[in-house]
């Protein structure tokens, strides 16, 4: 993960214009679709609301749920372990890889994984994970983290798809046909997926009532490597939870659909119990989500369920990218989960985001996460965590703005300063704010004054 | 006290009053779809296809 803040990693992206032009442009293209896909279901907002209630539902009810679900799986002979943190997390995925002698594992898209840095973490044990995920493949043989969660390649162009996979896989130089490419890519994964002694995937749902787990993805990666290893291990957090199977038909009308604009995943894969002579476990990880839950202003963000959506619409995660975020998960509903994880590392996220509303606008499990950004923005502030210079400034406005006389005077003093000596204001250096910006001519009134003269007319 | 005591531990102590869960009916959404390559127009479209209509493969 990169270090810096948001609007340091932020500049580091947009430095290549055109680059962010294309990643904004095909963003919003997903977000189009996502809005047609939408727009075909009559029924659209009446599942929203089911979504939302039922995960109200279940987070009022999260302990009665977790033992129902480790109960019926239990019985169907998996294995279920808890894991209270990411250590906890990593440490139970080694010592079932150690207990099978296992050095080679495959993995499906897990953003959990991710959040607990699991990859680096066996690395170090010198156990080999291979993402199978194509787009986070690309990522992972780059040395990057995914850029989004469900596109997690999306800052990419082919031409440097083309450039790594010809530096790593011996791919012909060149050569950027995106079917000679994902043709490349499926010879390698296929001898990996062979090798596998152990394949973990995430979990998209975990139904209570039948201790079952549901698994989506568009590529079959997740089934390749629950099929062919001999060990399956699942790794979910607790809010991934549903009470019952007939709830999954609301919650995948809704997934594929804000994710990329899709009826649905190519594979909605259930898993249920290990085949005969194989081992199946699932990780419930809390990593500080118990204490999410406790917050009664951010609780609703463990509605979540990884579409993205908040993403493909989001003018500043659009424009920004993935990585500025330097978090697993980024966009709008990363910047209301991940100061729960660390506040002051993740001080600068709430504050990345224009409070268009646009995120809660798409969001399919109805969560206020441009409220949710604002209330986070106040907590850090409460807190101490927010930068000196952004406190400093706050205090001047409020001073300012709470003093008709003084604001009068700021106001006149602000448009004399860009009439006569404007270079100032338009200095990059003495005025960051305008790097990205244009100021406009200033007026020689103010709209008070302008209203006073002319209100008699 | 292990990790599985300490989770739901912390889930009970942190989850908020008991909300009621929605009956769910699907069925009276059933559309009738009169012309199915309408639909099937429709759905490529959606995911970014486009349909083109011939009059002869010729």
């Amino acid at each position: 993960m990169k270090k810096g803040n948001h609007a340091e990693l932020a500049k580091e992206f947009i430095s290549d214009e055109a680059r962010t032009d294309w990643h904004d442009e095909t963003l919003w293209w997903i977000r189009q679709k996502r809005d047609k896909a939408a727009h075909n279901l009559p029924e659209w907002e009446q599942l929203r609301q089911w979504a939302s209630e039922i995960k109200d539902h279940t987070l009022s009810n999260l302990q009665h749920y977790l033992l129902e679900f480790e109960q019926n799986a239990m019985a169907n002979g998996v294995y279920v372990h808890w894991a209270v943190d990411g250590d906890d997390h990593n440490r139970i995925i080694k010592s079932i890889a150690d207990k099978h002698g296992v050095k080679n594992i495959v993995k499906s898209k897990s953003m959990l994984t991710e959040e607990c840095h699991l990859n680096e973490f066996l690395e170090a044990a010198n156990i080999e994970v291979i993402d199978t995920d194509l787009g986070e493949r690309i990522v992972q043989l780059r040395h990057e983290p995914p850029s989004h969660i469900v596109l997690p390649a999306i800052h990419l162009k082919k031409q440097d798809v083309s450039e790594t996979f010809h530096s790593h896989l011996g791919t012909e130089r060149g050569n950027n046909d995106p079917v000679y490419l994902a043709a490349s890519a499926r010879t390698h994964l296929r001898r990996k997926f062979l090798e596998a002694g152990l394949a973990i995937t995430g979990v998209n749902f975990a139904i209570a009532e039948t201790g079952g787990i549901v698994v989506c993805t568009n590529e079959g990666n997740a089934d390749m490597g629950a099929h062919a290893a001999p060990v399956h291990i699942a790794c979910m957090g607790i809010e991934k939870i549903i009470p019952k199977a007939a709830h999954l038909a609301v919650f995948t009308r809704l997934l594929a659909r804000s994710a990329t604009g899709q009826a649905i995943t190519a594979y909605t894969s259930h898993f249920h119990k290990p085949r005969p002579g194989r081992e199946m476990h699932i990780v419930i990880v809390d990593n500080g989500r118990s204490r999410q839950l406790g917050r009664k202003d951010f609780r609703n963000s463990l509605k979540c369920i990884r579409c993205a959506a908040c993403f493909n619409t989001c003018p500043v995660y659009r424009r920004s990218g993935g990585h500025s975020y330097h978090t697993a998960v980024a966009g709008p509903i990363g910047s209301i989960l991940n100061p729960n994880l660390d506040m002051k590392a993740n001080a600068d996220l709430p504050f990345a985001s224009t409070l268009c509303g646009s995120c809660s606008n798409v969001c399919p499990v109805k969560i206020n996460i441009h409220e949710q950004l604002w209330k986070w923005r106040q907590v850090i502030v409460a807190g101490g965590y927010a930068a000196k210079q952004k406190k400093a400034g706050m205090k001047l406005m409020e001073f300012i703005l709470s003093r008709p006389r003084i604001y009068r005077f700021a106001g006149a003093a602000a448009r004399w300063t860009l009439r006569n000596v404007g270079f100032l204001a338009k200095s990059k250096k003495m005025n960051p704010w305008y790097k990205q910006r244009e100021l406009p001519e200033a007026p020689r009134n103010s709209f008070r004054e302008w209203y006073l003269k002319n209100r008699k007319k | 006290m292990n990790a599985r005591e300490k989770i739901l531990a912390a889930v009970a102590a942190n989850q908020p009053e008991s909300k009621l869960l929605p009956l769910i009916d699907l069925r009276g959404f059933r559309s009738e779809v009169e012309d199915l390559s309408d639909q099937f127009g429709t759905a490529l479209e959606t995911c970014g296809g486009r349909l083109q209509h011939i009059s002869s493969i010729a």
